[in-house]
């Protein structure tokens, strides 16, 4: 009997989802060591952004709209980017968005 | 504000440190109102900081797992040594002192700074910080605004040339952004600290294996010799010093000298000795520092005109040339203080030989020697501190006419000149001239004018032309010649006795380390045969311990044995440091230790040896040539009466 269209699709989205938090997470922790090692991490960053959008956007999904605390990441990830603050995005990025990455 | 953690922490404050808690209670700090601390709540409930700071606005710690402060920085370092000392930057919320805390023995220790006290009493109001003032734990805390000129002490008690290799230091995270300036010069403080520590070392490794011999040649001079400690104060103070160093400047304006001999106390570096006296100028004193200075810079035929301000440990031949007075500064030699602690028990009225501030040049020894005589102005002469005419030093003094030196050589790097240009200098001569900037800094009291006229420019210090410095400066007679020539020498005559004592018992003492060295050596060959037997006692060992303890108690304190290790000291250098690199086996622990201690015992039998033919020489041969001299002294008495 062969599997049914949408369960093919089903199981299509599920691997491109995961390959999309594994690129961002792969993404973030490439940012976390050149952050740790004191090296320049800004030219990476726009490239991380998207993958971190494109995650997001279907972590969103899967929450089905109860999305308060990534939306709190989200913006402590912005904050401290505009702020230029290391400390307060790293740690954003290390143990709040990877986290919800990994557990995704 | 949290009131009861804020009491929490005062009360513990008021028991280790009542004078910060009377200076915080009573607001007697000053604050800066650009900078401004907000505490936040993580999201794991615990409190941390956020600054305002010209411009900025950053935290001190995140919000999703601050409990993780330090840990990258832990596991960066990968271990910290049983005797290594951890500097902290940053006390904040405390969290990442805590984590490095978990990972550090009692036989560590920790200074914790923090550059803004306005951090700091926030902290004290949300946070609490009462593991830092707990009694009897190994952390010293420096907070800027309240207790920062304890630093040096603190340096002073926790690096030391043994931990200085295993030195620890941690950063918190942003404080090199909001306070860059205070982070820079502390770490500069803590560099600076480790470099001197390590100058001062290879000063000592330097002239080891002249010092043994100097010291030994020399001492027979504290015989008929003088103190500086008689000198103290006999210069009014309205009657300046002027230091005359043999910088190549000195060519330019030496003759203006002239004009205050009788008005000024006129100190020599001895490398400027010939230039002077050539010159028809005899300074009051010169001053020698050095162990290995040639002879031929003392020959002249006036030197003996002008007393000598000089230690045991310099070099023998300008001791030999010079037959005027000595004045002793001291050595910190073991037997010089044997021979001085056994004076002056038996006779009171012994002067003791003090020590005189130095930052490595004779001309910083100068400097000091003005302000103990007592002047409250310094005038300095021929202090370049720099190759002004591309030499580096006057004609005259190694040579009649100074080589030019090889401007493109990598040795030789610009600075701030005299005029606001630029000179060239070198390493050691920058070294100096921080050290004057330093005293000039510490020193209020005391004004210092360059009247160099060339070189680099010494910050703190005024300005002036030799002439208008004499015009202003020198307008009292004074004779310091008078005043040195009523000094009475440093031995009364039952002091001298104890020292011709001390030179006849020196090949007996040598003879005594000698044989206390190969104790030694055969008790560390035991110690490495116990560490390579599968099984030993417990007893075994810690009689064994018992011995190797009473041998090295031996060598630390008596006098003869601490005269050898000096010897030696080139070989301490280079085991030091690794004997606080712990092993991970006891065993392997054993036979590290038994190998090193032979290695050192069979050295200091060695030593002691060669040194036994070397006081025969010269300590004991003064000695018999002395008695002979009293013996006839005596007769001829005998034969009067």
């Amino acid at each position: 009997m062969s599997i049914p269209f949408f369960v093919k699709r089903c199981e299509a989205d599920m691997e491109e989802k995961k390959k999309n938090y594994r690129e961002a997470a792969c993404q973030i922790k490439n940012i976390c060591d050149a952050m740790l090692k004191k090296e320049n991490y800004m030219d990476k960053m726009p490239e991380c952004i998207t993958s971190i959008n494109h995650a997001i956007m279907s972590l969103i999904e899967e929450t089905g709209g109860d999305a308060s605390n990534i939306l709190q990441v989200l913006e402590d990830m912005m904050y401290g980017m505009s702020q230029q603050d290391e400390v307060f995005l790293l740690d954003v990025l290390r143990f709040g968005i990877l986290p919800l990455l990994e557990k995704g | 504000m949290n009131c009861e953690i804020y009491e929490k922490n005062m009360k513990k404050i008021r028991n280790k440190y009542p004078n910060w808690a009377d200076f915080i209670e009573n607001k007697k700090y000053t604050t800066d109102y650009t900078i401004y601390v907000e505490s936040d709540c993580a999201y794991d409930g615990s409190t941390i900081f956020r600054v305002s700071h010209e411009g900025k606005i950053l935290y001190l710690n995140g919000k999703y797992n601050p409990a993780y402060a330090g840990k990258d920085w832990l596991k960066q370092i990968e271990k910290i040594d049983d005797f290594a000392t951890v500097i902290i930057i940053g006390i904040h919320d405390g969290i990442h002192i805590k984590n490095i805390l978990k990972e550090v023995k009692p036989t560590n220790n920790i200074l914790v700074y923090e550059p803004s006290i306005e951090i700091f009493l926030k902290a004290l109001q949300e946070v609490d910080l009462t593991f830092l003032f707990e009694e009897n734990i190994p952390v010293g805390i420096i907070v800027d605004g309240i207790n920062e000129k304890e630093m040096q002490s603190y340096l002073y008690t926790m690096i030391n040339y043994d931990s200085m290799t295993m030195l620890k230091i941690y950063l918190s995270d942003n404080y090199h952004k909001l306070f860059p300036k205070k982070v820079k010069e502390f770490v500069d403080s803590v560099k600076k600290y480790a470099f001197d520590i390590e100058k001062n070392w290879n000063t000592v490794v330097r002239y080891t294996n002249v010092n043994a011999e100097n010291v030994f040649t020399n001492c027979k001079y504290m015989y008929n010799g003088y103190s500086i400690g008689s000198l103290e104060n006999i210069v009014p103070k309205d009657v300046p010093t002027i230091v005359v160093s043999a910088g190549p400047s000195l060519n330019r304006n030496i003759l203006d000298l002239k004009d205050a001999v009788g008005k000024a106390n006129i100190i020599a570096t001895d490398t400027a000795m010939k230039p002077l006296l050539n010159a028809g100028i005899i300074p009051n004193f010169f001053v020698v520092v050095d162990g290995l200075k040639p002879g031929t810079l003392f020959e002249h035929k006036d030197i003996s005109k002008v007393p000598m301000v000089t230690m045991n440990a310099i070099s023998t031949a300008p001791m030999k040339i010079h037959k005027g007075k000595k004045f002793f500064y001291a050595s910190d030699c073991a037997l010089e203080n044997e021979i001085m602690q056994n004076a002056y028990e038996k006779d009171p009225q012994t002067v003791i030989i003090p020590s005189l501030a130095s930052g490595g040049s004779v001309a910083n020894s100068a400097f000091s020697l003005g302000i103990y005589m007592g002047s409250e102005t310094i005038i300095l002469v021929g202090q370049d501190l720099a190759m002004t005419g591309n030499k580096t030093h006057a004609d005259g003094t190694f040579q009649e006419k100074m080589d030019s030196i090889d401007i493109n050589s990598e040795e030789y790097f610009e600075i701030e000149a005299i005029d606001g240009g630029k000179v060239l200098t070198r390493l050691d001569f920058k070294m100096y001239l921080e050290w004057f900037e330093d005293q000039i800094k510490e020193r209020s009291d005391i004004r210092v004018i360059d009247a160099t006229e060339g070189g680099a420019k010494i910050h703190g210090s005024e300005v002036m032309s030799l002439k208008e410095a004499i015009r202003k400066c020198c307008k009292k007679q004074f004779s310091v010649k008078y005043r040195v020539s009523r000094i009475p020498q440093m031995l009364g005559n039952v002091g001298k006795e104890e020292i011709l004592k001390i030179f006849e018992q020196s090949p007996k003492k040598l003879m005594e380390v000698h044989k206390k060295s190969i104790s030694g050596v055969h008790q560390y060959e035991k110690l490495e045969k116990l560490a390579r037997k599968k099984q030993y006692t417990r007893s075994e060992l810690e009689k064994l311990i018992k011995q190797i303890g009473k041998t090295n108690k031996y060598m630390e304190n008596d006098y003869m044995a601490q005269v050898v290790n000096d010897s030696l000291k080139g070989i301490e250098l280079t085991m030091r440091p690794s004997i606080y690199h712990t092993k991970e086996d006891e065993k392997d622990e054993m036979l590290d230790i038994a190998q090193n201690g032979k290695f050192m015992m069979q050295a200091m039998a060695y030593a002691a040896d060669e040194l036994m033919e070397l006081a025969k020489k010269t300590m004991v041969s003064f000695s018999e040539k002395t008695r002979i001299k009293q013996r006839k002294r005596e007769s001829i008495h005998g034969t009067k009466l």
